[in-house]
């Protein structure tokens, strides 16, 4: 006998519903996670890494002061952290950084009535390329440690200066020279710097009225004059912004200035020039 | 002769399934509605210290801050509270931002020998942003 079966148009309409429904579900839950929690991770992310170059900066200012104040022949390496990895499974989030050595990036000039000494001075320099948290740099110029970012600057570390008898000064800067080849790293990765001491001269400037410092960090210079002793001395100052810096004009009785300027050689990546 | 109760079973499983994945995507649906302007709390350096009667908070990298960020400031047990704008230099509320290198500094007064304690908050994550104890 032959049986037939209606099917209804209804049958099945269930299942369909479901995996509609569990389907939405799932974009729903993957959209949550890439539009809200992800950047918000990424974010975290990028400012630990930032914590980590900070720490890492304060190692290198460390190092290059041992080898600035012990004045022999010695090599110290440190280690630089460039770029974030990537979240796992959703593959998203590496960035890349620069680490740099530039020449001649910032001048000092000490001058007196008569005399003028100029410093043309290498600095490392360090950025990072975030996606979602804010962008820094570090920065060591002259012996200071800034850090940088959109909106200004400060100084994280000093060079040396100091006071003696109400009106000398003694200030330490660092020149960081290097190899070509050797003053450029990028991408992601960690690298080391090798720093090697290499000299140190010593200048004495009597009644020396100006310090005029080129930079692109006039925040982080003011912050370090305006934090030295020289407000508990008897020089009188002034701190002005020129077209490229600052300046310090010294007024009334001078002081004499003994400068020393160590220079140490810097380079990034493996592969290290004698 | 026909059972009424034949496939009963199924369709109390379908049933289920489908109220489960009803109120499942209900939930997710409405957590996704109220949940997603979410404002994590911002990542950013503050230092606090005090010198000469004043409490100083400086900003030292990160993200900026709103001018109406609150800092409360606990004096042995007695707080007091007020907006950064209140004491934020005329230079430094020009951009509408607390940004880096800017100072908050703050008349405390004579505080010699008390606890001090001081909290920041954030008013878009609604979150504390940092919390020390200034002086014991």
């Amino acid at each position: 006998m032959l049986v037939r079966k209606i099917i209804r148009p209804e049958d099945g309409l269930v299942g369909i519903v479901v995996t509609v429904l569990i389907i939405g579900l799932i974009v729903v839950i993957t959209g949550i996670l890439q539009t809200v929690y992800v950047p918000q991770w990424l974010e975290q992310k990028e400012a630990d890494h930032m914590y980590i170059v900070s720490y890492q900066f304060a190692q290198l200012k460390n190092s290059l002061d041992l080898l600035s104040v012990i004045e022999q022949k010695n090599a110290i390496s440190t280690y630089i952290t460039l770029g974030t990895s990537e979240i796992p499974i959703f593959g998203t989030g590496r960035t890349y950084d620069d680490l740099n050595i530039l020449t001649d990036n910032c001048d000092i000039k000490i001058s007196n009535d008569t005399d003028s000494y100029s410093f043309s001075l290498g600095t490392i320099r360090y950025s990072a390329e975030n996606s979602y948290f804010v962008d820094q740099s570090y920065i060591f110029e002259a012996g200071a440690l800034i850090l940088d970012q959109s909106g200004g600057n400060i100084l994280n570390g000093k060079p040396f200066f100091s006071i003696t008898n109400f009106t000398n000064v003694s200030f330490t800067i660092i020149n960081i020279s290097s190899f070509e080849g050797k003053k450029n790293a990028g991408g992601y990765g960690t690298y080391s710097l090798y720093m090697e001491y290499m000299d140190s001269n010593y200048y004495t400037i009597n009644d020396f009225r100006f310090i005029n410092i080129t930079t692109d960090y006039r925040n982080a210079w003011r912050i370090f004059f305006n934090g030295t002793s020289l407000k508990y001395s008897l020089l009188d100052y002034e701190i002005k912004d020129t077209d490229f810096g600052i300046s310090v004009e010294f007024t009334g009785s001078l002081g004499n200035l003994i400068l020393k300027v160590s220079e140490i050689s810097v380079q990034i990546a493996p592969g290290w020039i004698e | 002769m026909k059972r009424v109760d034949k496939a009963v079973s199924e369709s109390v499983g379908t049933l289920l399934l489908l109220g489960i994945t009803i109120s499942l995507f209900s939930v997710i649906y409405f957590c996704v509605i109220t949940i997603y302007p979410i404002n994590a709390s911002p990542t950013v350096n503050l230092l606090c210290s005090i010198s000469e009667n004043n409490i100083t908070i400086e900003h030292r990298g990160g993200k900026t801050l709103d001018l109406d960020t609150k800092i409360i400031i606990t004096i042995n047990g007695t707080s007091q509270d007020f907006r950064i704008y209140d004491y934020l230099d005329n230079e430094s509320r020009y951009n509408g931002k607390w940004n880096i290198g800017e100072q908050v500094v703050y008349p405390v007064g004579d505080i010699t020998n008390k606890k001090v304690s001081l909290s920041v908050i954030d008013g878009n994550s609604n979150s504390v942003i940092t919390m020390v104890n200034l002086q014991e």
